[in-house]
């Protein structure tokens, strides 16, 4: 077995310690990466439905405001973003290169995403629920908690791992660019120097994560439908 | 503090929605007064401004202008924090039902409850009577969507009710129910009625579920009230062009066309008469009214449709007639039943010289 192993993939053997510690990099700029942008994004993902037209606290002019600002960002390319906010980078998390320049850019772009995706789920619910909600003279903030959010549980967490499944393909991205993480180290060998095997291992790993958070998820947001 | 003893009590009511292109006068001047223990009817086709109006006694729609007392205290004015003490004491049902999805039907009527931070045991005491008194006990840990629709308008009455308020707001709320569940909806919210005073708005377009349950009731028409008092009252004696083609309705008059146009009249009536709609009130209705015309005055009298509606428990009955005979005698004849209290209405004067058979009821309400 691991003679074929090794025939096969013998780039792979050999820097199996340098893939593995390119994974747990990955992981980490994901997951850092990843809480914030999950604050952020489900913060503007309610500011957008509970400010639309019709909402509990609308008001025309912040929710065109936040929506023009989101889609700008969403308009501007992830490598161009990178190296747009190097400056911002560098103010924040004190480097633009490694792991920790790789974060700023990272939530910047896939907060206007995590919004958008949010905010389709949140306008799932029905408005007629928030109204009756409104009737028994339930506060605003304790439906948003209660009711909003919870009703739509479901499609948040099925907009959420839509949202981590991207940030792991934007992680690689940025990884490739300032250094770190399984997408740099899939430059670094398969690209730069042809080590197929290796290009194709990153891509069955990836492949694996990325079902693997979707099954979970799946799962996840089926329990939480009645 | 106004509101003369109401329980319920809207004045001068108006409100206008300015959109782009178009301006709506959804309320105009609306005044309404509901006395504690009433099933108050508010009737209206489509777009007549009911939903506005209701949606303006618990002040999710404040109207432009206007006063509206709660147990006379005027909350027109009142902002949002104080509303919201309010609105816990008035419930509100509604078409869709609005129940959280992602709750048990225990979970659903325990929210008002969680929200005003109850206890544990007083949550459970509560929610366990509610249960039984819509007659769910079974469905307690059962999700909404494993409900027929009449289950769910019973758990949404359940949640409205826990935190027992002193009124409850029906918006259409049997409207998406077939006839029988419709039929226990409305006996349910009779029941609370009864068993424990609660008053009732009743919100609806059809005219057969005001009938059965409400004691009073107003027509609303493009925003106005038309016509409001006691139902009996309203629907024996309808004054406004809306109500009369309500209770035409209800009396199922649009089958009278059919017969007009299916029979010759001209046979029955051979030289002179009149076809005559009736509508006797009350104990009225039994009378021999037909029987004793006939008897006392040198008339015939052939009865073509007819029929009887009991409202409030007090029947009303609904007659077309064709008279004929000496027009002396036949004016006399309804002469008599004006003097009895009865309705009478001439919809059309038929004569052999006259061969008009021109549309039966062009320009004359039935009613
Ligand atoms: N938020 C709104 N914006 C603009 N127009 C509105 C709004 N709400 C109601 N209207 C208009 O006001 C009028 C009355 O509406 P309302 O919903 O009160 O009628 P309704 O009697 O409840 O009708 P239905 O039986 O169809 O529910 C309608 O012409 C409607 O289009
Ligand atoms: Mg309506």
């Amino acid at each position: 077995m691991n003679e074929i192993f090794f025939e096969y993939f013998p780039n792979v053997v050999e820097l199996q310690s340098d893939l593995i510690k390119s994974l747990k990099e990955t992981f980490v700029m994901v997951g850092i990466s990843g809480s914030f942008s999950l604050f952020f994004g489900l913060l503007t993902g309610i500011v957008l439905v509970v400010t639309a037209q019709g909402g509990l606290y609308e008001n025309k002019w912040g929710n065109s405001v936040v929506s023009k600002v989101i889609n700008a960002f969403r308009s501007i390319p992830f490598v161009i973003l990178i190296a747009f906010m190097v400056p911002f980078t560098r103010l924040v998390a004190g480097t633009s290169i490694g792991l920790r320049g790789a974060v700023p850019p990272l939530v910047v772009g896939i907060v206007p995403f995590i919004s958008r995706v949010v905010e389709q789920a949140l306008y799932e619910v029905d408005k007629g629920v928030i109204e009756a909600a409104r009737a028994m003279g339930i506060s605003k903030p304790y439906i948003i908690v209660h009711i909003l959010i919870r009703e739509a549980l479901p499609g948040i967490v099925r907009a959420l791992v839509i949202s981590f499944i991207s940030l792991i393909g934007l992680s690689a991205m940025a990884g490739a660019v300032g250094g770190g993480g399984i997408g740099s180290f899939a430059i670094r060998y398969g690209y730069a120097r042809y080590m197929t095997d290796i290009t194709i291992v990153t891509v069955l790993i990836l492949l694996l994560i990325v079902n693997a958070l979707q099954g979970l998820g799946n799962i996840a947001a089926r329990k939480m439908t009645h | 503090m106004d509101g003369s003893g109401h329980i319920l009590e809207l004045k001068n009511l108006c409100r206008t929605f300015r959109m782009k292109t178009n301006v709506v006068e959804a309320l105009k001047n609306v005044s309404i007064s509901v006395d504690a223990g009433d099933i108050f009817g508010i009737i209206g086709v489509s777009g007549a401004g009911k939903s506005t109006l209701v949606r303006s006694i618990n002040m999710l729609e404040r109207p432009d202008s206007g006063e509206v007392y709660v147990s006379g205290n005027n909350i027109a004015a009142l902002p949002e924090r104080e509303l919201m003490k309010i609105r816990q004491k008035i419930g509100m049902i509604f078409q869709q039902f609005n129940l959280l999805k992602s709750k048990t039907v225990y979970e659903n009527i325990a929210f008002p409850l969680r929200y005003l931070k109850k206890s544990r045991a007083e949550i459970g005491r509560k929610v366990g009577d509610m249960l039984e008194i819509v007659g769910l006990t079974d469905k307690a840990w059962n999700y909404p969507s494993q409900l027929s629709g009449g289950q769910k308008q019973r758990v949404a009455i359940a949640r409205a009710l826990v935190t027992e308020p002193d009124i409850l707001l029906s918006d259409e709320a049997t409207s998406a129910l077939d006839p029988q569940t419709t039929d226990s909806i409305l006996s349910l919210l009779k029941e609370l009625n009864t068993r424990f005073g609660l008053t009732i708005v009743l919100i609806s377009h059809e005219m057969d579920v005001v009938k059965k349950i409400c004691n009073r009731v107003a027509v609303l028409d493009d925003g106005e009230v038309a016509e409001q008092g006691v139902l009996w009252d309203v629907f024996s004696n309808p004054v406004s062009g809306i109500t009369k083609k309500m209770v035409s309705g209800l009396f199922r008059l649009d089958n009278i066309h059919y017969i007009l146009d299916n029979i010759d009249v001209g046979k029955i009536i051979r030289g002179w008469g009149l076809i005559v709609h009736l509508l006797f009130r009350g104990e009225k209705a039994n009378n021999a009214y037909i029987a004793y015309l006939v008897k006392k005055f040198d008339v015939e009298i052939s009865i073509i449709y007819g029929n009887i509606e009991i409202i409030q428990s007090s029947p009303i009955g609904s007659l077309f007639i064709v008279a004929t005979g000496d027009r002396a005698q036949v004016e006399a004849a309804l002469d008599y039943l004006r003097s009895e209290d009865v309705r009478v209405n001439i919809l059309r004067e038929y004569s052999n010289e006259n061969e008009d058979r021109g549309n039966f009821s062009e320009g004359k309400d039935l009613i």
